[in-house]
């Protein structure tokens, strides 16, 4: 029984797109390709937008004050994934606590195969607000 | 060297549970069952909620306006795991958790309870 399997790629022998995990507990199995982050990324969202790092990420779009859309490389197979944002304030004398998430109030679809938007608030004055470290990650299947 | 292995389920050599992958460094190595999202979820939580897709969800109960718990098929062996959210609402919150389930609250800008159209959250941490 080999300790150290060097391999490039891990494809399913009966389904391609799944392969069972043996879990912490030694009991049951959880699914390779659902366990897996489809994307994620870190931007500035300040001035000119700019990534920091990102994964499956093509392009980012500034589309409005606190307001960002990540465009993925590889789409996904429908608009039901799970799109967690992340993101940091810099704290001010205007600012009181900062708040993100999954975004549909701006008009744009906030999830679609092709890519998701995030939005953030300052909890004090209630309006969009630029953030320093902007992002978020996903969890669904690939197309 | 194989290039690419085609099988149905890995499990450790050691211990069923515990498998190790090389990082993208080249020098360290990082768990594959820890890093693997143990249950993840999108659902409407307006109206009759629905799930629109989901890993390791068992159920999903509406507790009351912006108030949602979701119960796994495979519990978790403790109630100790970290739950991302991503809500379109103001405060999107990992509100209760067990080893069957998770609770997730959304609020608007008030801090009040609300329904909203799109929750979003996973789970990872230990699978029972």
């Amino acid at each position: 029984m080999a300790s150290i399997l060097k391999v490039n790629t891990f494809t399913g022998a009966s389904t391609a797109g799944s392969i069972a995990v043996t879990g912490e507990g030694n009991s049951t199995t959880t699914n390779l390709q659902q366990g897996l982050c489809k994307h994620w990324i870190n931007i500035n969202g300040t001035g000119t937008i700019a990534t920091r790092d990102s994964f499956n990420n093509s392009s980012i779009t500034d589309v409005n004050t606190g307001t960002y859309k990540f465009t993925f490389s590889n789409n996904m197979a429908n608009d039901d994934f799970c799109a967690a944002s992340i993101g940091k304030m810099n704290r001010g004398t205007d600012n009181n606590g900062g708040s993100n998430g999954v975004n549909t109030s701006d008009g744009e679809d906030a999830v679609n195969t092709t890519d998701f938007t995030v939005a953030y608030i300052n909890v004090a004055s209630q309006s969009d607000v630029d953030v320093g470290y902007a992002g978020g990650h996903v969890r669904g299947d690939l197309a | 060297m194989a290039s690419k292995v085609e099988v149905d389920e890995l499990a450790g050599a050691g211990s069923a549970g515990v498998m190790t992958v090389v990082g993208e460094g080249g020098s360290t190595t990082t768990s594959l069952q820890q890093g693997l999202a143990k249950m993840w979820i999108q659902f409407n939580g307006e109206s009759t909620i629905s799930t629109q897709d989901s890993f390791n969800r068992g159920g999903l109960t509406d507790d009351g306006t912006g108030l949602y718990t979701v119960t796994f098929t495979n519990n978790m062996s403790n109630d100790d795991f970290a739950a991302p959210t991503g809500f379109n609402a103001v405060g999107a919150q990992f509100y209760a958790a067990s080893t069957s389930s998770v609770q997730l609250r959304s609020t608007n800008s008030g801090g009040s309870a609300v329904d909203v159209t799109i929750v979003s959250a996973a789970v990872f941490g230990d699978l029972a």
